[in-house]
């Protein structure tokens, strides 16, 4: 706290003043904020109950100089200059809630109440109600966002934590040369030594804190992270880290840690356990161990008139320190009696009434508590008892949430009372509050052996002392779980959520016996505080009312985070473009300078060009009628390109195609489609001979990665002692492909270092030599029925050569789209992967049965051709249709033959159509039952709201004698 | 009606006349030495199986053997979507006698399950996608099952937060709609079978783990448990993720591979999503809770796994998917995170029925989708283990097809995420 | 997070940087046309799935690309070896 340092902020719009070093809670607290929130379901009067993580009520919206939060807790809030924090609970305030109305009804909505009703007129009728009801806070439509980091690091011993246990660990491993990260969630490290009254090593423990943090801080083998919360812990030793980064104005942004370690120090800490009375929920009832805190760090009371309920010995040294501050201490009530209470005399030497072998049971207020009133043992009168606030003490809880996430069951410790961790694997160690220390002594020394065992297991060695402490102890507990008086309707177990003792009882009673069932069932534990403070007493709660121990009804289970994380945080930098790059073509620029309207297909490509028509539709004609006519130019870089070579490549190839690669001469090109192990057409494309024992296949764009590793993985495992190298090639080389009557002549404008006439380059051969002066390998294949040549150069060299191309004006080249290129192929019948093909289309559906019974040997997934799947008679098979007027659309339904109504059976879908110009008619291809033999016939094809009346015919409808393409 | 029935009669009578207190919604009962049916796996198929047999067939000598808590597995671990929007007549059929099983099942059952038919939207992010999605609701009109296709505008009208503009990294052309998916309240799903089952006289057996199966003949003649063995005609399996483990008892193997599947929620906001919304583009889908969650869910993690533990790459890509598509989401923080352990077979579609074991039948490779079928998956399975007959809608879904490859994969023909 | 430190280039790769690739020791027939449809289909989609120890193949995908194999416990995940892909396990 600097109490030098003011600062200015305001509370659902009234102007306050705090100071560094508070949080939002401690200094709403000291500007005597009562009412902070309300409950979830009753709406009644929330307020500080915590005072950070484990806090079930305070949930704010935060708006801090730099960015908006929907929804923290104002315990883990820091305050900053400006900040303007509301309550986002309560309607029309805070202050005042209409929803409290339900309180009238609680006896009725008790829990799981909503699976018993709600049914009549309908759950829609009451759902939109309920869902505006729940939830805490909204994000903002417009908000300024943080900076976000990720790091990675890797260390030898992670200690979470950096009260004494773990800086006592920290400071003990110092010197040994191992790489030792101390993360903890406080802004300024030291835990429990800037509030608790204790000195270590004959200094207070404040000082003690602050001299070893400046050591460790300096420490090269140290990396300590303040404002840092370990919010998850993974297998391998994986642990997220949330590191806050603020200033003066407020949390500037946030840095995502992914840290291994070999070791792990758990020092967590441990939080107080409320105790169950009635009205136990009214603000001013708050954990004793907060109370301390609040006044030891923050110099703050959270009550004028303060009284203690307690099981055990810590709740005595709250009063005592309260007292010390100044606090008028009322009373002090323990379940207990005398001889267990070790700081009785004391208490009562400081002037403190004390009451034992007493119990709450009853309390007065609503907005803020008024009275407790208590009842001493075998005494039959209620003693009224004024105060405005009661600290309590049921007990503790180890904060071992983290090695929850790791699958580790918490066990109960009958004798502390308390849930520890007692099967940690060997790396992990868990010192001080985490294993349940109730003496610092002891927590010191814990954390002293841990790192002694580290240093064993690592081989080096530790000169550092034990740590010497001197602090009154937590001293013994004597459980205490349900009160025998007092109305279990009005004693909360979950301040959140409402669950109340009642709601146990009625979830045993219904038999939600099982952990789980009683969580979910009264909704105990799911909120944002997870069930710091509620999660055991409903344990014990479920034990004593289905009369069980403890240790039977078993433990529930944490999961990350250990605290909400921001999603911001999680995505990082990741987002728009760095979400998923994007794949650009290499002459991306040219096609731009030419008017492209690019789509992403997997590859930014041009859907269509502007400079070819006003609109889409016009120019995809305009693009599609200079390849028929004259000549276009498409950029198909895109296209795989893998380069097999080697002794065996020819054989290697033949495995994977359906056509017989082997075969294949230096210079000559073939189309085939490869299949899986199951039949199924996995990819398609061409296969280049290059040369002798070096090809090249020509993967679809979408597959070239998918090929590739397909080959490779072949290779290494099925065919090891093949000679093969396969390279993935498809960036090094750009690709553009010229259409059209006029190719020839193009390409021949640009002195092909070979001959290109229509006999010495015929049609499914390939030469390389020089184009346009630049090293280019030349196929001589088609895509779209017309004469083209595909011309690959070095990607470098991409820009330039589309330009020269489309420089020739004297035979008005026009670059063309993937629109018009795709429909330009339908015409001619060819297949686009993908789209005429799904997960189950053969080879023989395609029309490539022919080829498939040619072959002798063996290739992938020819066995599977020959299972019954494959020839059963009602194969969905490639046919072309041609609509008899209208206009068919990709992804028409066939109806069955005899049904022109849906619903009805089907039999098969329109996989690409589009208007024909070449036949002015609406054309497309189908998978339909049985196609091959319904040549001719006439089907019914639904699209959207139309029924189209269609011919069944060849899929080739241009150009069916390949008269142009041999051009 | 009943004064054991839930209603708000009996509701608002046991809140002013405390003294008649609601009876257990199951018994706890120690298993009998013999059934006529024992089920293994007391998740929301095996729990709808018990009902079905005992409410529609007349089977009430019936035991179901859960290893934990009841709906514990990935009833209680999924994301709560149904919907019904499959394309193949067969799947469209089987699942969409799960969701019409689910519109009355409140009534049936006698327990709100909380069935909130907010609407399903399959994102359009591209060409290819429209065209999938056009030829999905075409298929879909001639099965008789409702979905449309919705423009862009309509998208942004219902789903105000997503990011539609030119700036996405997958643009947003439309959406396919299914008006009757949704949500439903899982663990109600479990409880309220099981309270049906078990008013008919099944025995629900919970910590009740089986060890072995005592073959006799090729048939399976006890069921021997960690509680002892049970004596049995019939023997229903249920168990997803473990289905491999317990045929492996019965001599059998599957083509089932179990894969976690990670689930997670926010803290609990204001309504600001009122519809399901799944992104193909990212892989992910997000609804809200009724408690203001937002429940999001995603890919398969990459390897297989027993282990019902978060795993934070997957999580990573998830919540970086859901920010990309709802940038507000920004500024939410994830509160919890956890995986259910789903049985992945390879065409996506379960196996339902007759196993090499005479008297043994089965339901599982739901992966992804099982919840959405409960009610459907439990019917066929309570009418093989009735009538040693497979249900005619569960005939394409038998493990014999799987040596005729004649497979029935619905994403295969469409590229849609389960 | 899985990781497991690759057997050919020696590197601790993590699982974004594998990939699994299926159970490990699935024989492919050395002439499919030989064998019966059931031994066929058993190949292409009966898995073990065993809930304990698998074997199983990964690839060192955004490493030295090459194919391992490893036993790993499916609900602990502990590694027990890690190995080229010529070894039998």
């Amino acid at each position: 706290m600097d109490r030098s340092h003011p600062l200015d902020f305001s509370f659902n719009g009234v102007a306050m003043k705090g100071y560094a070093g508070d949080t939002l809670a401690s200094a709403l607290l000291a500007n005597s904020v009562n009412i902070v929130a309300r409950s979830f379901k009753y709406r009644r009067p929330r307020g500080f109950f915590g005072v950070g993580a484990e806090d079930p009520n305070s949930a704010v919206a935060v708006q801090d100089g730099y960015s908006y939060e929907p929804a923290l807790r104002a315990g883990q809030v820091w305050l900053a200059q400006g900040m303007k924090a509301r309550s986002v609970s309560g309607w029309p305030s805070v202050e005042f809630d209409l929803g409290a109305v339900t309180q009238l009804f609680s006896r009725v909505i008790g829990a799981g109440f909503y699976y018993k009703t709600f049914k009549w007129p309908g759950w829609e009728f009451f759902e939109p109600f309920i869902r505006k009801a729940t939830g805490f806070g909204a994000p903002l439509k417009v908000a300024n966002d943080r900076t976000v980091q990720q790091r990675h690091a890797v260390c030898d011993v992670l200690i979470i934590g950096a009260g004494p246990a773990g800086l006592a660990a920290a400071t003990a491993l110092r010197g040994s040369g191992l790489k030792v990260f101390v993360a903890d969630d406080q802004k300024e490290p030291g835990g429990s030594c800037r509030w608790e009254c204790a000195r270590l090593d004959g200094i207070p423990a404040a000082a003690w804190s602050r001299q070893i943090t400046a050591k460790i801080a300096a420490d090269a083998d140290c990396t300590l992270l303040a404002a840092t919360t370990v919010t998850g812990a993974y297998e391998n030793e994986m642990f997220i880290l949330v590191q806050t980064i603020m200033d003066e104005r407020g949390v500037r942004g946030e840095r995502v840690w992914k840290l291994m370690a070999r070791y792990v120090v758990l020092a967590s800490g441990m939080v107080d356990r409320p105790l169950l009375f009635e009205g136990n929920d009214r603000p001013g009832v708050m954990l004793s161990s907060a109370v301390r805190r609040f006044i030891g760090e923050f110099g703050v009371s959270p009550a004028r008139r303060l009284a203690v309920y307690t099981n055990n010995d810590s709740a005595y040294l709250t009063a005592l320190q309260a007292k010390a501050a100044g606090v008028d201490v009322v009373a002090i009530v323990d379940t207990r009696s005398a001889n267990s209470a070790i700081y009785l005399n004391e208490a009562r030497a400081v002037g403190i009434t004390c009451y034992c072998e007493s119990q709450i049971e009853s309390t007065r207020g609503y907005r803020r508590l008024e009275a407790i009133g208590l009842r001493q043992a075998a005494t039959p009168n209620i003693v009224w008892i004024f105060c405005d606030g009661v600290a309590v003490s049921g007990g503790w809880t180890p904060a071992t949430q983290l090695a929850a996430h790791r699958g580790i069951k918490p066990q109960y410790d009958a004798e502390r009372s308390m849930f520890v961790c007692k099967d940690l694997p060997e790396s992990w160690f868990a010192v001080g509050g985490a294993n349940g220390a109730l003496d610092l002594q002891v927590a010191m020394d814990q954390a002293h052996a841990a790192a002694h065992a580290i240093a064993e297991a690592t081989f080096t060695t530790l000169n550092g002392q034990r740590c010497i402490a001197s602090a009154r102890g937590f001293g013994a507990i004597q459980p205490f779980w349900l009160p025998a008086q007092g109305n279990p309707h009005r004693m909360w177990v979950d301040l959140q959520n409402d669950v109340k003792v009642s709601d146990i009882a009625l979830a045993v009673q219904e038999n939600y016996v099982s952990v789980e069932h009683l969580k979910r069932y009264t909704t105990l534990g799911m909120g944002t505080d997870q069930g710091r403070t509620s999660n055991v007493n409903g344990l014990a709660l479920l034990a004593a009312l289905s009369g069980c121990a403890i240790s039977e009804v078993g433990a529930t289970s944490f999961r990350p985070p250990y605290t909400a994380t921001s999603m911001r945080s999680i995505a990082g930098a990741r987002s728009g473009d760095l979400y998923r790059p994007r794949r650009y073509l290499p002459a991306h620029g040219v096609h731009l300078a030419h008017g492209a309207v690019v789509l992403d297909f997997g590859w930014e490509r041009p859907d269509w060009y502007r400079s070819n028509g006003a609109d889409r539709e016009t120019a995809v004609r305009a693009e599609m009628a200079s390849v028929r006519h004259g000549v276009g130019v498409f950029d198909s870089s895109s296209l795989g390109k893998i380069e097999v070579t080697g002794p065996d490549a020819a054989a290697f190839l033949a495995r994977f195609y359906v056509s017989n690669m082997a075969t294949l001469k230096p210079g000559r090109v073939r189309y085939s489609v490869m299949l899986r192990e199951d039949g199924v057409i996995f990819d398609d494309g061409v296969v280049t001979c290059l040369a002798e024992n070096h090809y090249l296949a020509s993967p679809t764009s979408g597959n070239a990665e998918a090929v590739t590793a397909w080959f490779e993985r072949w290779r290494q495992t099925e065919w090891p002692h093949s000679r093969v190298a396969i390279a993935n090639v498809t960036s090094n080389w750009a690709s553009i492909a010229i259409a059209g009557p006029k190719a020839r002549e193009l390409l021949i404008r640009l002195e092909p270092g070979f001959e290109a006439s229509g006999e010495a380059f015929a049609h499914m051969e390939f030469r390389e030599g020089p184009v346009g002066g630049v090293p280019a390998r030349v196929a001589r294949i088609s895509f779209t029925g017309e004469l083209q040549y595909e011309i690959s150069v070095p990607a470098r060299y991409a820009g330039s050569l589309l330009q020269s191309l489309l420089a020739e004006a004297a035979l008005a080249p026009l670059p063309i789209g993937m629109e018009a290129w795709l429909r330009l192929r339908l015409e001619k019948g060819y297949i686009h992967l993908g789209s005429d093909t799904n997960g189950r289309t053969t080879p023989l559906d395609v029309g490539m049965g022919s080829i498939v019974s040619k072959r002798k040997d063996d290739f992938i997934g020819k066995r599977s051709l020959q299972l019954s799947f494959a020839i059963e008679e009602r194969r969905e098979q490639l046919v072309g249709l041609i609509a008899k007027r209208g206009m068919l659309e990709t992804g028409g339904r066939i109806l069955a033959r005899g049904h022109v109504r849906s619903p009805c059976p089907t039999e098969g879908y329109v996989t690409s159509a589009c208007e024909s110009p070449a036949l002015e008619r609406s054309i497309g291809l189908a998978l339909l039952e049985h196609g091959h033999q319904r040549n001719g016939e006439t089907v019914h094809v639904l699209c959207g709201k139309n029924l189209i009346e269609c011919f069944v015919c060849d899929p080739t409808f241009y150009d069916p004698k390949n008269e142009r393409l041999h051009a | 009606m009943k004064p054991t029935d839930y209603s708000l009669f009996n509701l608002v009578r046991r809140g002013v006349w405390p003294g008649t207190a609601w009876p257990p919604a199951w018994r706890s009962v120690k298993p009998g030495l013999a059934y006529d049916v024992v089920i293994i796996g007391g998740g929301g198929h095996g729990l709808a199986t018990a009902y079905y047999l005992a409410a529609q067939y007349g089977v009430s000598r019936v035991a179901v053997l859960e290893k934990g808590w009841i709906g514990g597995g990935n009833t209680g671990r999924n994301t709560t979507n149904v919907r019904s929007d499959y394309m193949f007549s067969e799947s469209a059929a089987l699942y969409d006698l799960g969701l019409r099983l689910y519109e009355g099942l409140a009534d049936d059952i006698n327990f709100n399950i909380m069935l909130s038919q907010r609407g399903w939207l399959t994102l359009i992010h591209d060409q290819h996608q429209l065209e999938s999605a056009r030829h999905k609701s075409n298929w879909l009109a001639c099965n008789g099952v409702d979905g449309e296709i919705i423009t862009r505008s309509a998208v942004k009208k219902m789903l105000p937060g997503l990011c539609i503009d030119d700036s996405a990294r997958y643009p947003v052309l439309g959406a396919f709609l299914q008006k009757r998916g949704g949500t439903i309240r899982h663990d109600a799903v479990a409880w309220g079978f099981a309270r049906a089952a078990d008013r008919l006289g099944v025995d629900i057996i919970q910590n009740c783990e089986v060890t072995g199966l005592t073959m006799k003949g090729g048939r399976v003649a006890e069921v021997r448990t960690s509680l002892g063995s049970i004596a049995c005609d019939r023997v229903g399996v249920a168990v997803a993720g473990h289905s491999s483990t317990i045929t492996a008892m019965a001599g059998f193997g599957l083509p089932v591979t179990s894969y976690p599947l990670q689930a997670m929620v926010s803290e609990p906001v204001k309504p600001l999503l009122n519809h399901v919304v799944l992104s193909p583009g990212t892989g992910v889908y997000i609804n809200q809770s009724q408690k203001g969650e937002l429940v999001m869910g995603g890919v398969l993690d990459l390897y297989p796994s027993h282990a019902q533990r978060g795993n934070f790459p997957s999580i990573e890509k998830v919540v970086t998917a859901a920010v990309e598509m709802f940038p507000e989401f920004r500024q939410l923080r994830l509160m919890r995170h956890w995986a259910g352990i789903v049985d992945v077979v390879p065409d996506s579609s379960p196996i339902l029925g007759a196993t090499p074991v005479e008297n043994l039948f089965i339901n599982c490779g739901w992966g992804t989708g099982g919840f959405k079928a409960i009610p459907a998956g439990g019917l066929v399975l309570a009418h093989s283990l009735a009538t040693g007959r497979t249900h005619p809608l569960a005939e394409r879904f038998g493990l014999d097809r799987f040596r005729s490859n004649r497979l029935v994969d619905e994403s295969a023909a469409a590229g849609i995420a389960h | 997070m899985i990781i497991l430190e690759c057997p050919y280039c020696h590197e601790q790769r993590v699982e974004d940087e594998l990939r699994y690739g299926g159970e490990a020791n699935i024989q492919r027939a050395t002439d499919p046309t030989a064998v019966s449809d059931e031994v066929w289909t058993d190949y292409l989609f009966m898995r073990t799935n065993p809930k304990g120890w698998r074997d199983e193949q990964w690839c060192c995908e955004a490493g030295c690309g090459q194919w391992f194999k490893v036993r790993r416990h499916s609900v602990s995940h502990a590694i027990e070896t890690v190995a080229r892909f010529d070894v039998v396990l």
